[in-house]
């Protein structure tokens, strides 16, 4: 097994990535470092390269163990003006936590303003400090009144959020060479905060995840996810080790770090790119892919962790961040070239006071487009810029693995899983941004309700009983004698009764046994009427059991069965072209005398019928006899195939045609009027006028009970 | 080279053959005829062959079953015992599929099986139109009403319910059914064509692929 | 005896088959096993008697040096049998090419000569109210219609850009939608006839149950 470096779960032997975080998973002896990606030995704690921890660090609240592990990101959109944003909790299925009251009426939640707070500490107010920036620092960050940076040894960008909530005001005063969301960023100016210290970004997440309640309204759904009140306790900068391997949702529930005490709520806060709206009161949990991605990782230099480990730890010098830069700019600007944004000359830069360095948060880490670049290291290739979208001119914002890459980026604090998220999570936020997010649709299992499972049962039943009744007591069904009129039957039987004594008639068993019962008995109509007009019947087959079916009639000496005729079209195209040689042997196995058939070709044939229950088969004759001879071609089909040899009589292609058992019936009462229906006739015919009507009813009950579904019932 | 040749050779046999065939529906000559008339006897030969061909198969499929003791390997035991048993009571007699003895076992066994088998799809139908015959748009709506039209204009139980339901029947099988059967006919008869064209123009080759 | 005996195998296999509709079991089972056995082994004797045997081995047996033409066919006859082995399976080609181009060639006069010159003069009807009423008329112009459009939906589609394109397909468009409901009405009346077929299948079989099974315990 192969544990994940970042949220501890044990992965199968050969993992790439991990199954609960997405972590880039190495070889079973390493570890790799989810900041930088590099490899270090298992038993290491911090990166070799970085110097980011390599355990994860999760702390989680109790009421929290019970959140589900989420899957799929779920990510801010732009909410339409006349939409309130839903909820991301609401829409990923998190159950929702109340909305506290706090800090309701504040612009900015506390949480940004103490984040602010760890930067204002030794920043200028924004009036002072804008007059205080250094030249290098473009106009729109020193609109943005951040305070002047100072260099630092180890820049840090300041958390975006602070920055985010001081853009939040000052949005008109961006240049408009800004891509939007950036100039919406306007924020603000930052009010000292009474806690400098800026909150690791799983202290942030923690206390968004447990503080969500506490988010003013205007912050938009992502960010009422993550917003929490910043954690208490100051005094332990260290979040505790996990005490197990954290699943998903865990991930974001760290223990914020440091948490500065009070702050007061941004402006506005939130810039359109995280979803431009004001905030709004956060009462989810944390956001899905937020939760998805396992703990945040702390990145902590070694000198800060033992400065951790002996008091308080120290606020970090808050810098422009390295992403900010780049937009500023339009290309890599090294934060020492711009100097210190935050720290006024004079004054002590936060390492010297013993703050902490300031961490951005992980949900905001993830957009870093760039990053400070070590000394004599090759400056990464930089990324493509957005050309659409509200992400349009930012570089790098979405990476995915493995060209998510924070980079071997001493100055990030914290980043999150979800920097190091799968191409498919990279994927999804990158739909979810173009386009508004839509409810999710939970594909539908098919299933079939009990009780119609057994409506097959009740159809046999149906029709069991619609064809019983009338064979077990006949005249019950009203018309039962009436014989329907059929002309094709009718002109079947006049072309029989033109037939002179001796007139020599093909007939053609092409049905096989599969329809005998609905086929001999007009078979056996048809047959029975030619022998009592005297007729020379040369009786054939184009399938193999023809011959047997033909022998099951009783011709007796009456017909000359003249056996199987193979190859189907080209048999009878044979027999088309000549009838001599077409008949070598007849069924019995004997020699066919073709002399005393007195039949040369088909020319001599006075009526050629055919028998067939497929319409390949009267194609066959119609093809390859029909248009070779002049010779009249009947038909006795089955029912099933009717309406498509239909188009043949129609054409005159068929001289007539008698259609199942039914047509046979109409065929009788046209040649021979006088013949009473027998008994057994007239149950079939009532049986078959039942079944007719059981099916109808079928049908009408299944659309009655669809209709009535779906119109009275809801969802069918 | 050598597969080459094989599928070369089998193209030209069937765009020879084929031509020669085809030009009989052109050109009534006696030769043509006779050419015909001699591939086409060679024709019903293989025809014949390819029956046997197939019955071969299903006895080499099943004796594979039985040999590997795969699942219903005893059914096929009883499969090739009847096959058995048919052609040694055909081969036992001179008049083969005519003696008495193959015509009682296709009298009581075969027509019988072949017919129930296909009576079964009976209850099929009903159910199927209880639970697949929606009426879902103007298409379907269409279909059902000339299929309960005509089912049951053909008895005289719907000629009870409705006096003119036979005469509406009628008039849907003659014209409106008839055109779309037509219509089918027509278009299969053209691809057809089109087709067999290709074929013996060498363009589509099915045989040798 | 044997007729009555033969009845009572009849029913029994009859019965065996209708347990299907309890579900798959192993009378049913048997009972198809039986019916496939039976049918290969009658397709086997009919290929010989009626035909291997009175058109090729007796002839070449009997008067070889007349019939030595039939040599053409034992050989082809020889080579589709070698295609049960599959090494030998190139072999079969020769004759599948044969009855490919015959059967093909058939198709093609066929189709043509016998199906749509012939249907399509069917189609040349009066639409003339005085050669047969206004009834026929109208229905011999359904009838024109209906073909024109069903062939239509199958072959015909084509939107163009052109505004001449676009008139032109959205005239297809409707003929091909009225086409689909002349297939629809041609389906409908296919499902009727079907369920007439398989009605009448069923009635027969219980009928035989019903009064033949009786009959014989008289």
């Amino acid at each position: 097994m192969i544990y994940c470096p970042n949220c501890g779960t044990a992965n199968r032997d050969g993992s790439s990535f991990c199954n609960q975080c997405g972590q880039r998973l190495g070889g079973g002896s390493k570890a790799i470092c989810p900041f930088c990606g590099a490899e270090n030995p298992i038993e290491n704690i911090f990166c070799d390269a970085c110097g980011a921890k390599l355990a994860p660090l999760v702390t989680r609240g109790a009421e929290e163990k019970e959140k589900p592990g989420l899957k799929g990101l779920s990510l801010p959109t732009k909410p339409t003006e006349e939409e309130e944003p839903a909820p991301l909790g609401e829409e990923a299925g998190l159950p929702q936590e109340p909305t506290g009251a706090a800090g309701e009426e504040e612009e900015i939640p506390d949480w940004l303003a103490r984040l602010r707070a760890s930067l204002g500490e030794t920043a200028e107010p924004e009036g002072e400090a804008s007059e205080e920036m250094p030249e290098e620092v473009p106009d729109w960050l020193r609109d943005l009144g951040a305070p002047p940076v100072e260099e630092p040894e180890e820049p840090v960008a300041p958390a975006p959020e602070e920055f985010a909530a001081e853009a939040a005001g000052g949005a008109e005063e961006m240049p408009e060479e800004l891509p939007d969301w950036l100039r919406d960023l306007g924020a603000p100016p930052v009010e000292e905060p009474e806690e400098p210290v800026v909150p690791a970004p799983e202290e942030f997440a923690a206390a968004a995840a447990g503080g969500a309640e506490e988010m003013p309204e205007e912050v938009p759904d992502w960010l009422r996810d993550l917003g929490a009140p910043p954690v208490e306790e100051p005094e332990e900068p260290v979040a505790p080790a996990p005490e197990e391997a954290p699943p998903e949702a865990e991930a974001e529930e760290a223990a914020p770090r440091e948490v500065p005490a009070e702050a007061e709520a941004p402006a506005t806060g939130v810039p359109a790119l995280l979803g431009g709206e004001p905030p709004a009161p956060a009462e989810e949990p944390l956001a899905a892919w937020l939760q998805e991605e396992g703990p945040v990782i702390l990145e902590l230099s070694e000198e800060e962790t033992a400065e951790e480990e002996a008091g308080p730890a120290p606020a970090s010098a808050p810098q422009v961040p390295a992403w900010l830069e780049t937009l500023a700019s339009g290309a890599a600007v090294l934060p020492e070239e711009l100097g210190p944004v935050l720290g006024a000359p004079g004054k002590p830069t936060p390492e010297e006071v013993g703050l902490e360095r300031a961490a951005i948060p992980s949900w905001l880490e993830v957009l870093r487009p760039g990053r400070k670049r070590e000394e004599g290291e090759e400056a990464p290739a930089e990324e493509p810029a957005e050309t659409e979208g509200v992400l349009e001119g930012v570089r790098g914002a979405l990476r995915l693995v493995p060209a998510i890459d924070p980079g071997p980026d001493q100055f990030v604090r914290a980043v999150s899983a979800a920097a190091t998220v799968t191409p498919a999570h990279a994927e999804t936020l990158t739909q979810v941004l173009a386009r508004p997010t839509a409810a999710s649709v939970r594909p539908r299992a098919v299933r079939i309700p009990r009780r119609e499972r057994g409506l097959p049962w009740l159809a046999f039943l149906l029709l069991l009983a619609a064809v019983l009744i009338p064979v077990l007591a006949p005249g019950l069904v009203p018309g039962g004698g009436q014989v329907p009129v059929a002309k094709p039957a009718e002109d079947f039987a006049a072309q029989i009764q033109n037939l002179a004594p001796g007139a020599r008639v093909l007939f053609s068993f092409d049905y096989d046994p599969s329809v005998s019962t609905e086929l001999d008995w007009p078979v056996r109509e048809v047959l029975d009427n030619l022998k009592s007009r005297g007729t020379v019947l040369l009786v054939m087959s184009t399938t193999p059991t023809g011959p047997g079916l033909a022998a099951r009639m009783g011709l007796g000496n009456t017909a000359t069965l003249l056996g199987y005729l193979p190859g189907q079209e080209m048999g009878l195209q044979r027999l088309a072209t000549s009838f001599s040689g077409a008949f070598l042997v007849d069924y019995q196995g004997k020699q066919v005398d073709e002399t005393a058939l007195g039949v040369q070709s088909l020319g001599d044939v006075a009526l050629i019928i055919t028998a067939a229950s497929s319409q390949d088969a009267v194609r066959w004759w119609v093809e390859q006899v029909g248009s070779q001879t002049h010779t009249p071609i009947c038909a006795i089909v089955s029912g099933a195939i009717e309406p498509s040899v239909r188009p043949y009589y129609s054409s005159g292609q068929l001289a007539g045609l008698v259609s199942g058992w039914v047509g046979g019936l109409a065929y009788r009462r046209a040649a021979s009027p006088d013949t009473p229906m027998s008994a057994q006739d007239m149950a079939a015919m009532e049986a078959q006028s039942l079944g007719h009507l059981a099916v109808v009813v079928l049908i009408v009950l299944g659309n009655l009970a669809y209709w009535g579904k779906r119109l009275f019932g809801g969802r069918s | 080279m050598k597969v080459k040749f094989g599928r070369s050779l089998a193209v030209a046999i069937t765009i020879g053959t084929g031509l020669l065939v085809l030009a009989n529906f052109f050109v009534r000559n006696e030769y043509l005829r006779r050419v015909q008339q001699t591939l086409l006897d060679w024709a019903m030969i293989l025809a014949a062959v390819a029956l046997l061909l197939g019955a071969l198969n299903v006895i080499a499929t099943h004796l594979r079953k039985i040999r590997g003791r795969q699942p219903g390997w005893v059914y096929s035991l009883f499969l090739l015992a009847a096959l058995g048993t048919v052609v040694l009571l055909g081969f036992s007699d001179p008049r083969g599929v005519a003696s008495p003895a193959v015509s009682w076992v296709f009298l009581y066994v075969h027509v019988p099986l072949q017919a129930t088998i296909f009576a079964l799809t009976a209850f099929f139908i009903a159910s199927a139109a209880y639970r697949a015959f929606r009426v879902r748009s103007v298409d379907s709506f269409i279909m059902l009403v000339a299929g309960v039209i005509v089912l049951l204009g053909q008895v005289p139980l719907g000629q009870a319910i409705w006096d003119r339901i036979a005469a509406a029947k009628d008039w849907i099988l003659t014209y409106p059914s008839t055109a779309g059967a037509r219509g089918i006919i027509l278009g299969v008869a053209l691809g057809t064509i089109l087709t067999g064209l290709r074929v013996l123009l060498g363009i589509d080759r099915p045989h040798v692929k | 005896m044997s007729d009555l005996v033969g009845i009572w195998i009849s029913a029994l296999l009859t019965v065996m088959v209708l347990s299907y509709l309890l579900g798959d079991n192993p009378l049913y089972r048997l009972a198809e096993h039986l019916f496939v056995g039976t049918a290969v082994g009658y397709a086997v004797l009919v290929a010989y008697y009626s035909l291997l045997r009175p058109r090729l081995l007796l002839p070449l047996i009997q008067a070889p040096l007349e019939n030595w033409t039939l040599i053409v066919p034992l050989l082809l006859a020889v080579l589709l049998l070698a295609r049960l082995n599959h090494s030998w399976r190139g072999a079969g080609l020769v004759p599948l090419s044969f009855l490919l181009g015959v059967g093909v060639a058939l198709a093609i006069g066929g189709a043509l000569f016998g199906s749509i010159l012939p249907q399509v003069e069917g189609t040349f009807v009066s639409v003339n109210p005085a050669d047969g009423g206004w009834g026929v008329a109208l229905s011999h112009l359904v009838l024109v219609i209906g073909t024109v459009s069903t062939l239509a939906y199958f072959y015909f589609t084509g939107q163009g850009d052109t505004g001449l394109g676009r008139v032109r397909g959205g005239f297809l468009k409707a003929w091909r939608g009225l086409g689909k409901w002349f297939i629809m009405l041609t389906f409908g009346a296919l499902f009727a006839g079907t369920v007439m077929a398989r009605l009448s299948l069923l009635i027969g079989r219980l009928q035989f149950l019903i009064t033949e099974i009786p009959k014989t315990l008289r």
